[in-house]
């Protein structure tokens, strides 16, 4: 990290271990390849902007890229709200009508479980992607997100249930 | 008696690991009410739903050449040095002392 300062090989270096744990977290924050691309271009760049101001304390530099994340995805989502768009196509990429018909049914399935958890508080959605994408643990994901393991631990209780409301909600029956 | 928190924390763990259906509970399924029930199988499709996804690699390079290009310190051009500016000294007095020397000499003239 203090390398990174005054080497910019160092910064390339963390950029390659974090830049896909990063991509997959704005991806399913806004369900949008293209932008989850665009900021997470964003999220680098102020990072390489603000790297002589980041101090290690206690706060590992994984857990700094995730709060830039956090906040850029936050603002994307109120201008959203903002200034709607609709989206030309589901994932952004052709596929043959028949691939389409044979995973129609487990996609719809996902997607209407993946729409419900983006209507999930934000830190909610942060840590069923923290510990389902990235796979992290509670302690990684605790310092990721300010808290105690127990307190993390709580949250996965809560969310299951919130989600699990929410599908009833969309769904009922 | 451990509460459910502590059950599905350990069921995520099994998942994780690669245990599916009955298999990833941490006990009997009929240890658990229905509604929690439906709380360890949310957890499983969850576990379907949210896969790591590849960026496409082409982006990820032309992201890092675009960070190296702006971490790299910027060109500076070199400040000219004492000598030089001595000399530049010398010529612009030079200028100026020939400009006044001509003007003095056509004023006498007229």
């Amino acid at each position: 990290m203090e390398r990174a300062r005054r080497d910019p090989e160092a910064f390339g270096e963390l950029y390659l271990r974090y830049v896909r744990s990063i991509y997959n977290y704005i991806f399913y924050r806004t369900g949008d390849p293209e932008e989850a691309e665009d900021l997470t271009s964003r999220v680098f760049l102020q990072a390489l902007q603000h790297l002589p101001r980041f101090q290690e304390r206690g706060l590992p530099f994984a857990a700094w890229l995730f709060r830039i994340a956090h906040n850029l995805v936050a603002n994307w989502h109120r201008d959203r709200q903002r200034h709607p768009v609709l989206p030309l196509s589901e994932n952004g990429h052709d596929r043959s009508p028949e691939r389409v018909e044979a995973a129609l049914e487990r996609q719809e399935e996902r997607e209407r479980l993946l729409k419900a958890i983006r209507r999930l508080p934000p830190d909610r959605q942060q840590l069923l992607i923290l510990k389902f994408v990235e796979g992290l643990s509670n302690a990684e994901i605790a310092r990721i997100m300010g808290r105690t393991e127990g307190a993390i631990r709580v949250l996965y209780h809560r969310t299951l249930e919130a989600l699990r409301k929410e599908l009833t909600r969309e769904h009922p029956g | 008696m451990p509460d459910l928190a502590y059950w599905l924390e350990l069921h995520a763990m099994r998942l994780r690991q690669g245990f599916r259906g009955e298999a990833a509970y941490p006990l009997p399924p009929l240890a658990f009410s229905p509604p929690e029930r439906e709380l360890f199988q949310l957890a499983e499709r969850l576990t379907e739903a949210l896969r790591p996804v590849e960026p496409r690699p082409v982006w990820v390079a032309s992201l890092y050449e675009r960070l190296m290009e702006e971490a790299r310190p910027p060109r500076c051009f070199p400040a000219p040095s004492r000598p030089s500016r001595w000399w530049l000294g010398v010529v612009l007095g030079t200028a100026a002392l020939g400009v006044w020397a001509y003007r003095r000499l056509h004023a006498t003239r007229h």
